[in-house]
């Protein structure tokens, strides 16, 4: 494993992907969050675990004012450093290009987030229900809020 | 073409007595493919979480699990105190760190204690549960509770451990140290649980990386990841331990990681007894005003694994999102690696090799043939023949 330079990583990071980086937060502890274009998510993915064989941990989807924003987080066990890619999904075409094909524990967790809040993974090899079983509307995203700007997408 | 059966474990699990479904499709014996079905408790505590103030949250995520129940509010913790940027005292540090690994040594025991019952060994269930005894008295004496200790709070934890209580944990302590050993030398000397465990339920290292696996699991295919030292928290950077690992891949390692670590959390307990008593009795928390906006990422070492817990606030009192990754998640779905090409017998000894975690409510399981539809065994029977199997071996040796 490349020996990676905390002070610069962010710079690395910058330089390798310029343009598909929205931006970029710094906080205590080793933490650091990255905001990307939903379009690069697998290539960036990749980079952090072939390259640098970072651990996948999970991901957390989790409401925004418009649409979603998905964070996956990634950890160096060497270092206990943690980077957090985060993604924001449109409301209106909720979608994004699965990693369950790239790593496994990918697989279970994009599931969920399926389950909950209604973002279609692109490429998925089984996006069923993981916790709901088949006994809940397809339709039914329990922990998706409306946004403000979109009542049509209000859920009873 | 060769027949089918589909064997379903669960949602009663045969081994910890949880809901969680397994389909096992085998083919003769030997187990050819799995399915998981999971969901059967699920209680939307992150969604709750939302509604509670963040003092709140630690009550709640304390229940998320019986046998870890410190583990969650110590990920919580780690979360938000980087959220809200708060130093904790070192008195705090090594309360937190002796409840911790109290907490590993008694979750490892009913472990063991479960996988001797299954493997046919009811001595070592009764001595394991026996000496876990001894644990939950040192935390009646030290939390004043056998299971749900509420023990922390931002900034620290809700209760002392005064300084003339230490001689007497340390003597319980002392106390447990020689059955640990014995437990230690049954399991590792006795060729009968070498014959059920060694080179079943295989997990190799690349297995590991592609399923993300955590703790033993993890360890006992080699991979030295502890979240205790790659990413300190607590007094865990303040005493001397050492990460236990085997290249074992099977279930035998990962039973002995586990037994090894009890010891080691001993030896962590000891230290931090010895070196909180030169701490200022009583200063175990900083209070905490208010918490920012932003992102707190806390991670903890359950005795199952890496606990992750995600929180974002937005400047008011409660969660406005709060994500749990309990290490169950991720060590479940090796399953699909290790119990494939395996036989019907030792199916329960190496589902229950991960020690997995799940929640309690009650379901009854049934094998059904799959052709036609007639029950043919239950998780009971299940139980029995991975039994059966080690009885045969005795016989033989």
């Amino acid at each position: 494993m490349a020996a990676v330079n905390y002070e610069i990583f962010p710079d690395i990071l910058k330089l390798n992907f310029d343009s598909d980086i929205l931006g970029l937060m710094v906080l205590q502890r080793k933490r650091l969050v990255v905001q990307i274009r939903k379009e690069a998510l697998l290539e960036i993915a990749n980079y952090f675990l072939d390259e640098l064989k970072y651990r996948f941990v999970i991901a957390s989807g989790m409401n925004a004012d418009h649409g979603y924003d998905i964070i996956y987080h990634f950890s160096d066990d060497s270092t206990g450093y943690m980077v957090n890619l985060m993604v924001n999904i449109d409301e209106k075409k909720p979608e994004i290009e699965s990693m369950a094909n790239m790593i496994s524990a990918a697989n279970w967790i994009e599931r969920e987030i399926h389950e909950i809040l209604g973002v279609n993974f692109i490429n998925h090899p089984n996006l069923t229900n993981l916790i709901s079983g088949e006994n809940w509307e397809e339709t039914e995203h329990p922990y998706a809020r409306p946004s403000r700007d979109n009542k049509k997408s209000q859920r009873t | 073409m060769s027949k089918k059966t589909v064997i379903p474990i669960g949602p009663y699990h045969p081994l910890q007595e949880e809901p969680e479904l397994f389909k096992l499709y085998c083919e003769g014996e030997i187990v050819r493919d799995i399915e998981w079905e999971t969901g059967y408790n699920h209680r939307g505590i992150e969604k709750i979480n939302e509604s509670k103030t963040f003092d709140q949250v630690f009550f709640v995520v304390e229940r998320i699990c019986g046998i870890c129940s410190t583990s969650h509010p110590f990920a919580y913790a780690n979360a938000m105190e980087e959220v809200g940027r708060v130093e904790v005292p070192d008195r705090a540090k090594f309360i937190r760190t002796i409840i911790g690994e109290l907490e590993r040594i008694h979750s490892h025991l009913l472990w063991l204690g479960l996988a001797g019952h299954f493997l046919g060994y009811n001595t070592v269930f009764m001595w394991a549960w026996k000496y876990r005894e001894m644990i939950l008295d040192i935390f009646e004496k030290t939390t004043g509770n056998r299971n749900n200790y509420a023990m922390f709070r931002i900034g620290g934890v809700r209760r002392d451990i005064p300084n003339i209580h230490i001689s007497d944990v340390k003597k319980m302590l002392d106390a447990i140290k020689p059955k640990l050993n014995l437990l230690l030398g049954a399991v590792m000397d006795d060729p009968v649980i070498h014959a059920r465990t060694k080179k079943v339920g295989i997990l190799t290292k690349e297995d590991i990386i592609d399923y993300g696996a955590v703790g033993p699991t993890a360890r006992a295919s080699g991979i030295a990841i502890d979240v205790r030292h790659d990413d300190p928290y607590a007094a865990y950077p303040l005493v001397d331990w050492k990460v236990i690992t085997s290249d074992g891949c099977d279930v035998y390692a990962k039973t002995e990681v586990r037994l090894l670590e009890m010891l080691e959390s001993v030896s962590i307990i000891d230290q931090c007894l010895d070196k909180m008593s030169h701490t200022k009795e009583g200063s175990i928390y900083n209070p905490v005003k208010e918490i920012p906006a932003g992102f707190g990422f806390g991670r903890a070492e359950a005795p199952r694994g890496e606990v992750f817990h995600f929180v974002k606030t937005d400047g008011s009192n409660s969660p406005a999102r709060h994500k749990v990754r309990a290490p169950s998640y991720v060590n479940i779905a090796t399953f699909k690696k290790s119990c494939i090409g395996q036989t019907i017998s030792d199916a329960t000894i190496i589902l229950a090799a991960v020690d997995p975690c799940y929640c309690c409510t009650e379901r009854m399981a049934f094998a059904y043939d799959y052709y036609s539809g007639k029950q043919i065994m239950n998780g009971l029977d299940l139980i029995r023949i991975s039994q059966q199997k080690t009885k045969e071996l005795k016989m033989k040796m």
